[in-house]
């Protein structure tokens, strides 16, 4: 018998003596309880987006053109005496001419693919590790934590929203959805497009010691969410 | 699993004594009540949605046979392969043996309690790889050589004194580098970030898996949980067999009540849903990151003995902690004294569950039966039921102390004489007068010092409620 129908017959074996108060036979089904949509009009989304974001120290920027965009990109870059990105691909940024002006700034965008041999692997990683800024786009965000949604696939990396200390992320307004099961609800491909989908909600932290809070333990330290219209 | 042959109730008595642990579980367990209360008060649907979450753990509870084979045709659908293993041994040696034939030499693990159960470090450490822990609080408990002490802040015993000596030691810290938790922040993550670029393997656990899509979902505030299952080239994923949902739709609302439950937080950090390795065609990868090769090893390791017994319905807990912050047992005692993987009440029914009441059956015992865990428990677990259809157990298994079944006995032969049992209330009461000091006993002698050790404890009052009771009724 093969491993997998042995642990499963061993589970059916115990069934039937399993003290499982409450088990319907039938799966619940959806749960209809949810109240968001009475709670945050479509017209609030922003604000309560940014306000919920904000209390968890990310930062949330407007900006109407492509040109706002590469402005507030190149501050952050300068602020941080940067010029090279790890990226989404044009693809995936809106507005869509977005890296073409970038690339004119002066601004580097790296190549970013990593290798399937481990030890060529682990260079590039290292390479990679010195980039200071990450951009990426965002598939949603929820208004009631302040969360962005990011689905993997081709172009749209993880590492882009991970590995360096600062990640910008360009967010079109209305992908804003009320909160997680709106955008489940709403994003049937979530874990078909890609191998990763990823909520991030402000920047990484930990309460580890003595529970100070800290940010940028791991991920990035810094999250600046940029809204188009 | 070891059983140390220091006593549960030798443990209890250090865990009382030590002033820093005392004041950090003050803080920490006040600090997670209060904000659990405010997450879940400012969510008008919660209490719904825990009866709905239960009816969902109960469900799939009740089939999972079914919903573990379509979770594992979902996983090996996107490409992922699973792995079986009705043992610890044998999950370790599934683990061991991947990380042999791919050359591994460098592991990292973002924090995995089922791994603990296994003591897979050792394994792979016995197999010549080195194992770092990345979450912050995990990576500290193992430069000290601890185990964590609370399952969500697993170093809460610690001040940040203990750390930065710690790291002095460990890490070679300099006086910069310790100036406050920052800064040591920052060096922890020097240190962590250096050891995910030249990883190998990466080995996560998972807080839940959806049947219907093949994901496993992890959530960290840290980050630490997307660099080890997106660095290295190999991602094994732990799973214990009992943490399915049927649907993504069903894992969206565990998620509204997790973090709250957990921390107060409104959503981790993090939320990472992991479906397959990275995407191939005709073989080349078509995406830029991510593991080739994503590895799920499903773990019984005697969940099945749970599951076909009155202790089932401990198969529904979602991991969130909140049991452990409500327990007045746990607020005293911290995670250390249970000296097992799951600690509070959470801890007292799985373990002995496990591993067998035998070396385990102090843990039932260290409740008070208040209902505070039930009250919490996002999924509404009555773990005071199990706590009593283990203490029975334990009574009927003979494993009581010699002086708790003596002292029984004693009393169950009072209560049923009226006459006998008059008299000890008289003789409690004369005797309590002559001890008591206004009105509290400060210490009580031989085996009821236990009662007086850490607090004092009212004396009887003078008369009886049934002497009180007749004279009222003379009158
Ligand atoms: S038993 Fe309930 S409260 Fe305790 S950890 Fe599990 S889900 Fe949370």
């Amino acid at each position: 018998m093969s491993q997998r129908a042995a642990f499963l017959n061993r589970l059916r074996s115990r069934l039937p003596q399993a003290k499982l108060p409450e088990a319907d036979p039938n799966h619940p089904s959806s749960f209809r309880g949810y109240t968001f949509a009475a709670d945050i009009p479509p017209a609030d989304l922003v604000d309560r987006f940014t306000q919920e974001l904000n209390a968890l120290a990310g930062q949330v920027y407007s900006a109407k053109t492509s040109q706002e965009v590469t402005k507030i990109i190149r501050q952050i870059l300068n602020k941080h005496g940067a010029k090279q990105l790890i990226s989404w691909g044009s693809d995936w940024l809106e507005p869509r001419q977005l890296v073409a002006t970038l690339t004119a700034a002066g601004i580097e965008i790296v190549d970013s693919e990593l290798p399937v041999i481990a030890a060529d692997r682990k260079v590039k990683l290292t390479a990679l590790d010195k980039i200071k800024v990450g951009l990426t786009g965002a598939h949603g965000a929820l208004a009631d934590t302040g969360a962005i949604a990011l689905i993997s696939g081709p172009g749209r990396g993880r590492l882009a929203s991970l590995l360096p200390p600062v990640h910008i992320a360009i967010l079109p307004q209305q992908k804003l959805y009320p909160s997680l099961p709106a955008f489940l609800a709403a994003h049937h491909e979530a874990t078909t497009a890609g191998s990763n989908l990823v909520f991030i909600a402000g920047p990484s932290r930990t309460g580890d010691i003595e529970m100070t809070l800290t940010m940028g333990v791991h991920g990035p330290g810094e999250l600046y969410v940029i809204l188009t219209p | 699993m070891a059983v140390s042959n220091v006593t549960f109730y030798e443990r209890v008595e250090e865990a009382l004594h030590d002033r820093q642990l005392q004041t950090a579980l003050d803080i920490s367990t006040t600090r997670f009540t209060t904000g659990r209360q405010n997450a879940l008060a400012a969510l008008p649907e919660a209490e719904a949605l825990r009866d709905h979450a239960r009816r969902i753990r109960a469900h799939t509870i009740a089939h999972l046979d079914r919903y573990l084979a379509q979770f594992a045709d979902s996983v090996e659908r996107v490409g992922g392969q699973v792995h079986w293993a009705e043992t610890a041994a044998e999950a370790n040696q599934i683990v061991a043996e991947l990380a042999l034939s791919r050359n591994v030499k460098n592991v990292v693990k973002s924090k995995s309690m089922v791994s603990e159960e296994l003591h897979l470090n050792q394994t792979l450490e016995a197999n010549g790889m080195k194992v770092v822990e990345t979450d912050l609080g995990e990576y500290i408990a193992q430069l000290a050589g601890e185990k964590p002490s609370h399952i969500i802040a697993p170093v809460i015993h610690k001040t940040r004194q203990d750390v930065a000596d710690l790291f002095r030691r460990k890490l070679q810290a300099t006086d910069a580098d310790l100036a406050d938790v920052p800064h040591m922040t920052a060096l922890a993550r020097r240190v962590l970030r250096s050891e995910f670029l030249q990883a190998d393997m990466g080995i996560s656990g998972a807080n839940f898996a959806v049947a219907e899509t093949g994901s496993i979902c992890l959530v960290t505030n840290e980050g630490n949980g997307r660099l080890t299952t997106t660095t290295p080239r190999l991602h094994v994923a732990l799973l214990g067999m009992e943490r399915l949902v049927p649907t993504l739709e069903d894992l969206g609302v565990m998620l509204q009540i997790l973090a709250r439950s957990a921390t107060g937080q409104k959503t981790s950090v993090y939320t990472n849903i992991i479906t397959g390795p990275r995407r191939t065609t005709a073989g080349q990868p078509i995406e830029p990151d991510g593991p080739d090769e994503l590895h799920i090893v499903i773990i019984d390791n005697g969940r099945s003995q749970i599951l076909g017994s009155e202790l089932a319905e401990i198969l529904y807990c979602i991991r969130c902690g909140a049991c452990l912050n409500a327990c007045p047992v746990y607020q005293q005692i911290g995670g250390h004294a249970y000296n097992s993987v799951y600690q509070g009440p959470v801890g007292s029914v799985v373990t002995p569950g496990l591993y067998g009441l035998d070396p385990w059956h102090e843990l039932p015992q260290a409740s008070t039966l208040c209902g505070a865990c039930r009250e919490v428990c996002p999924v509404r677990i009555n773990i005071p039921r199990m706590l009593l259809k283990l203490r029975s157990e334990t009574a009927e298994a003979g494993l009581n102390p010699d002086w708790l079944k003596r002292g029984l006995r004693l009393y169950r032969q009072t209560v049923v004489r009226p006459g006998w049992y008059h008299l000890g209330g008289q003789l409690t009461s004369w005797l309590s007068r002559k001890i008591a000091d206004n009105g509290w006993f400060k210490k009580l002698p031989g085996p009821l010092s236990g009662w007086t050790d850490h607090r004092d404890f009212l004396a009887p009052a003078k008369k009886s409620f049934s002497q009180r009771w007749r004279e009222e009724r003379e009158q």
